[in-house]
């Protein structure tokens, strides 16, 4: 009598499970229904490639990202230098145990990130003018670009001193200098780091990486969890194929962004720890013995007598070597009288803490050393006024300046040049 | 009717499962007795000290292991108090703690006024600059200095900045640095060759450059740090490991487990498993540290073995010349000395290369002090030479005539004209 009753049971109980996972199944394929179709009202249909593929996109990135501050390394010589830079010029020493082609002039340039552009939008036209003159004549110009960013004397001179044990011999060598020098150095001395060391941001971190306190490696872990995370979520998507549905697939991907905002603020963290001041002298350099606080004439006069000496020098190795040399005084914004303001310029002179009065201050003072450096005989373009005629647009941020700016300088720097070479 | 069909129990009648775990238990107990008793045994037994006081002490030097490891090579980090400690420069590639604070003192100095009254001599170079700028020796300088018309009244001050270990164009880098920095040096004395020769030779053989700082001095400094993500993950481990015997070693001590041979044999023995993967974590750390680096270590390589020494006397030839080119344009005199080459390190490259030196200065028509061969001429009677100290280096003796040397050279070169200003 109760075997019927127990099998009744049993057929109830399957009829349960299979209702609800019938309900389960379609309320899934109503929730996949409605996800695309909410997609597809705010204009961005769901798209499996798509999710396949930004998925993929987040696990490459969280592959290859390192957190660090940036691709500098250290140099010993220089401070630092971007990988790819070193790079670039292990080929440039290849090229030493090769003969010269003839009637190659080698111009050598050093300086920062405006030479650095300037080797990209204004050589050419340097090149032009000089090819162009008949001192020139069946000469090509060649340029070895070694400006970097945030570079200021002594690392100019440096480099050039490491270049020539290297084995390089330039035609010659042109420094595009002075801003850095009175304003990251200046800025340097603000946070009490002595302004012949290189630029805090960029070399502070290269030094204090290796003192790893124990915050700084609870913020590595947690770089360390996210990429974990981020591999082992995009594996699962994708060999799983959880894309093919919209409602998996979007769950994925927001599991995924926000492992990848966590992995972004750790990494972010990190490197604001790292770029923290701190009493270190392998990041300030030498203590330094000063004046009563906020005499910023005396920091001033310190970079101004640092951008000159290393001139002199730069100009005393390369007479000794037949090397043209020219020290090339930058024009820049800040400096009042400069230029004439165009409509778009004037947002670009807001005031900028420290660096603004250390260029209004520190100019005046570098063209009196420009004026003192010419009168030794050391070859000096004074080119800070370079655009004081020039009414159009030509800077798109406080220094750096667009082609027209670098064709005008680039025809200074030619006619200085040639003014030597002749 | 129910008794009736159960199969026989496995327990003995009179026996519950309860009185068998309780005999269980008592056994344990008596086992451990034993054991601790036995271990203790063997303690005393050993020579061991009666109560937990040495456990204790295990316990705590297992745990240290975890307070001394740093993530971080030796020389990187912050500095230290001691002289001899490399630290990271930006211009010189590294300098010693001592060095800074020499440096310091010779600004504060500076910023006083005390150049106007002085005579500046700066010694730039490597071992053998560092062993003239020695008191006793720059004394016997200052000696025969003093009273020289070209110091005109002005008293003799030696700026040491010679570096055992360092090459060039670290010393030219120094000088364009103290340069910027203020010093205005009457005379530049640069002692330097052998490191040059043994260094770069020895850099180009491990494919670095011959030009970047010897490996055996740059490779700490240049290693600090990776983020490598297999190294990080190494140093993840190991810093868990760390925390793991950490927290054995303080909950040990905190249930005083200390007091049982058993117990903190237990613990010692896991500490050491601990301690036994860390070490294995801070080796792959290291590796990885290591082949991450190359590049800041080994700078733009060297791939031309054969023409090593020719690219070592280049560096030198350049980065003197470079010197000299900056004190000429300052009217500083200056002197060159290559000093007698050492008995130890690379002879070869030392052989081989002093000869090549020679010729190069010799084109170069600087003023070239030839010391190679001064402790030839006075060989002494010692087993080495009475010049020669142990291992090659130079004894107090031999220092003295090669300060007495370089003297000379300075006299004649202060002498000259041009020299007095």
């Amino acid at each position: 009598m109760t075997l019927p009753a127990t099998a009744g049971a049993r057929g109830g109980l399957r009829r349960k499970l299979l209702l609800t996972l019938a309900s389960l199944a379609v309320a899934l394929a109503a929730a996949e229904l409605a996800m695309r179709a909410l997609s597809g009202a705010r204009g961005r249909p769901y798209s499996a490639r798509a999710a396949r593929e930004e998925i993929a996109n987040l696990r490459d990135a969280s592959r290859n990202f390192r957190p660090r501050v940036s691709q500098r390394v250290l140099h010993p010589y220089v401070g630092s230098e971007l990988v790819e830079n070193l790079e670039l010029l292990r080929k440039e020493i290849a090229r030493l145990d090769e003969p010269r082609p003839p009637g190659e002039y080698q111009i050598l340039l050093v300086g920062s990130s405006v030479a650095g552009l300037f080797a990209q939008h204004g050589a050419g036209r340097l090149r032009e003018v000089l090819e162009a003159d008949p001192s020139f004549a069946g000469r090509r110009v060649r340029f070895l670009d070694f400006a970097r960013g945030a570079f200021k004397q002594p690392q100019q001179l440096d480099f050039v001193l490491y270049l020539l044990s290297e084995g390089f011999h330039p035609d010659a060598i042109v420094d595009i200098s002075g801003l850095n020098e009175v304003a990251l150095a200046s800025e340097n001395a603000s946070r009490g780091t002595h302004p012949i060391y290189p630029d805090t941001p960029q070399w502070g971190f290269l030094c204090v990486e290796g003192n790893i306190a124990p915050e700084a490696l609870a913020l590595l872990a947690e770089i360390r969890r996210s990429q974990r995370s981020i591999e082992a979520w995009s594996a699962a998507a994708l060999d799983w194929r959880l894309c093919s549905s919209s409602v998996l697939g979007e769950l994925c991907l927001g599991r995924l962004r926000r492992e990848r905002t966590a992995c972004a603020n750790a990494a972010k963290s990190y490197a604001a720890r790292l770029l923290t001041p701190i009493a270190d002298p392998l990041v300030h350099g030498p203590m330094r013995a000063r004046g009563p606080p906020g005499d910023g004439r005396e920091d001033l006069e310190l970079c101004v007598r640092i951008w000159s000496e290393a001139a002199r020098s730069l100009d005393a190795v390369c007479r000794d070597r037949s090397i043209e040399f020219l020290e090339v005084l930058q024009p820049t914004l800040h400096d009042a009288g400069s230029k004439p303001l165009a409509k778009a310029e004037i947002p670009l002179t807001a005031p900028l803490p420290t660096l603004t009065a250390a260029i209004q201050q520190g100019y005046p003072l570098l063209r009196t050393a420009a004026a003192n450096l010419a009168k030794e005989g050391v070859r000096v373009l004074d080119a800070s006024l370079a655009f004081a005629d020039v009414e159009t647009e030509l800077y798109y941020d406080f220094c750096h300046f667009n082609d027209t700016g670098n064709r005008i300088l680039a025809e200074r720097i030619a006619e200085a040049l040639l003014r030597a070479v002749r | 009717m129910a008794d009736e069909t159960q199969a026989p129990s496995a327990v003995p009648r009179g026996w519950s499962w309860t009185k068998i775990a309780l005999a269980v238990l008592a056994l344990l107990v008596a086992l451990a007795l034993v054991s601790e008793l036995f271990l203790r045994g063997v303690e005393l037994a050993r020579g061991g000290a009666p109560g937990g006081d040495a456990r204790r002490l295990e316990i705590q030097r297992l745990g240290q292991v975890a307070a001394e490891f740093e993530p971080r090579a030796p020389s990187a980090g912050a500095a230290t108090n001691e002289p001899d400690r490399l630290l990271l420069h930006p211009y010189l590639g590294c300098e010693t703690a001592g060095g800074v604070r020499q440096l310091e003192g010779e600004l504060r100095l500076l910023r006083e006024g005390a150049q106007a009254e002085r005579f500046d001599l700066l010694i730039l170079g490597g071992d053998g600059a560092e062993e003239l700028g020695r008191e006793a020796l720059a004394g016997e300088l200052d000696e025969r200095l003093r009273d020289h018309p070209a110091l005109a009244g002005r008293r003799p001050h030696f700026l040491a900045f010679g570096r055992a270990g360092s090459k060039q164009p670290a010393h030219a880098n120094f000088l364009a640095y103290l340069l910027c920095l203020g010093f205005e040096p009457r005379v530049v004395i640069l002692v330097d060759g052998p490191e040059e020769l043994t260094g770069g030779c020895a850099n180009a053989e491990q494919g670095a450059d011959p030009c970047y700082p010897s490996l055996e001095r740059w490779r700490l400094p240049a290693s600090g740090w990776t983020t490598d993500r297999d190294a990080l993950d190494a140093l993840l481990r190991a810093r868990e490991r760390q925390r793991e015997l950490q927290r054995l070693g303080d909950g040990a001590l905190a249930l005083g487990l200390q007091h049982s041979a058993l117990l903190s044999a237990f613990t010692c023995g896991r500490m050491r498993g601990v301690r036994q993967r860390l070490e294995e974590g801070l080796r792959v750390y290291r590796a990885a540290l290591d082949s991450s680096a190359r590049t800041v270590r080994a700078g733009p390589g060297f791939s031309r073995r054969g023409e090593a020494l020719e690219a070592c006397v280049r560096n030198w030839a350049e980065s003197s010349r470079s010197i000299a080119s900056m004190c000429r344009a300052r009217s500083i005199v200056f002197l060159h000395v290559l000093p007698p080459a050492p008995r130890s390190g690379a002879q070869d490259a030392l052989a081989r290369g002093y000869p090549r030196l020679r010729q190069q200065a010799r084109a170069e028509g600087e003023r070239f002090l030839d010391d190679a061969r001064l402790f030839d001429a006075d060989p002494g009677s010692g087993p080495d030479g009475e010049r020669w100290g142990g291992e090659g280096r130079w004894s107090d003796e031999g220092r003295r005539a090669f300060a007495s040397s370089v003297a000379g050279a300075l006299l004649e070169a202060l002498d000259s004209p041009g020299a007095r200003r």
